[in-house]
């Protein structure tokens, strides 16, 4: 009896589990240019835990978000954590500059077709994409509280 | 697609609760079964809605391969139906490197009424002496009744030491 309430708790368990993550809308997927010259599309990192974050040199704080999650995916690199910055400078240069300070590849959205895509309203914006390439969180507030909340989110998508 | 997601969790977790404890053996077999049987879900899906949103009689498909490819480096596609612009592409090393292994891409699926039309596309990549290269192609073709098949095709002109590309109707 106690074995049957066991599994049918673990079936909803998996139930609800298994909603969270397929509720969550697929990622929409985009192919930019890297500062080190190469196409880079987003599909091809399914299997990672990827961390999107947008990035403009007329926005204040996106300087201290990037750096921050460049450490920190640095540091859960071997876990499957990964860093892609968008830039969505008219210019490449102050990108440029950026990328030489940053282990993370930047990509260029001159076009600003990703930030559409995205839906991107105002900046810094950070966006949680799980295992399954399926776009779990974003982040748009910049009150200093955020930057704890993004290891906690990315841990919690690395557990999964 | 949410709703497949959820019938999906639905299913998952109907069968994890009907399992009478005798057969907890048997468990692995049957969620593999009921996995094969969305996968052939997801696929019939698949199909339908292709065949919804892009009709037999109106539907226009590019596909594009690549051989060899010595003298030339695929950076992107544009694609232009009727002076019109309806895919740019990027390509990453993964994606070449498919292709260079026998892949062929569908880059394109859209509809088009029948009569003439006129199919653009622009590569760009790196040309021999790793130089930027951006060269056209153009097919001009008469789209009657049923699917209309277009392939773009990239290959080495050994001769010239020139990459050459082609563009060519399925029958």
């Amino acid at each position: 009896m106690a074995r049957e309430a066991c599994r049918k708790g673990l079936g909803l368990l998996l139930l609800l589990a298994a909603m969270a993550g397929w509720a969550a809308p697929p990622a929409p997927d985009f192919a930019l240019r890297s500062a080190d010259r190469h196409n880079v599309r987003l599909s091809e990192f399914r299997g990672q835990v990827l961390v999107v974050a947008f990035w403009s040199s007329r926005c204040a704080d996106c300087d201290r978000h990037v750096e921050h999650l460049d450490a920190l995916t640095q540091r859960l690199s071997d876990r499957g954590a990964r860093l892609l910055v968008v830039s969505i400078d008219r210019e490449p240069n102050a990108a440029l500059e950026r990328a030489a300070r940053l282990q993370a590849p930047i990509l260029f959205d001159m076009e600003r077709e990703v930030a559409r895509l995205y839906d991107i309203g105002r900046l810094p914006v950070v966006h949680f994409i799980d295992y399954h390439g399926r776009l779990r969180d974003v982040e748009t507030t910049a009150n200093g509280r955020e930057l704890t909340r993004y290891e906690r989110t990315l841990l919690a998508l690395l557990d999964e | 697609m949410d709703m497949k997601r959820l019938l999906m969790a639905v299913l998952l977790a109907a069968s994890l609760g009907a399992v009478p404890l005798a057969a907890e053996q048997s468990l692995d077999t049957r969620m593999q079964d009921l996995r094969q049987e969305i996968l052939h879900l997801n696929r019939e899906l698949f199909m339908l809605e292709e065949d919804l949103l892009f009709p037999a009689n109106t539907q226009v498909a590019v596909f594009l391969s690549m051989d060899v490819g010595e003298f030339f480096a695929l950076d992107s596609v544009e694609l232009k139906l009727n002076d019109r612009v309806v895919k740019r592409y990027l390509y990453t090393p993964r994606e070449v490197e498919a292709l260079l292994r026998g892949g062929v891409q569908q880059l394109y699926l859209g509809n088009l009424r029948s009569g003439s039309h006129e199919l653009v596309a622009v590569f760009t990549g790196k040309g021999p002496h790793d130089r930027d290269y951006r060269r056209a192609t153009s097919l001009n073709f008469e789209k009657g009744i049923g699917a209309q098949f277009v392939e773009l095709k990239i290959s080495d002109r050994v001769s010239r030491q020139q990459p050459e590309f082609l563009v060519r109707e399925w029958d």
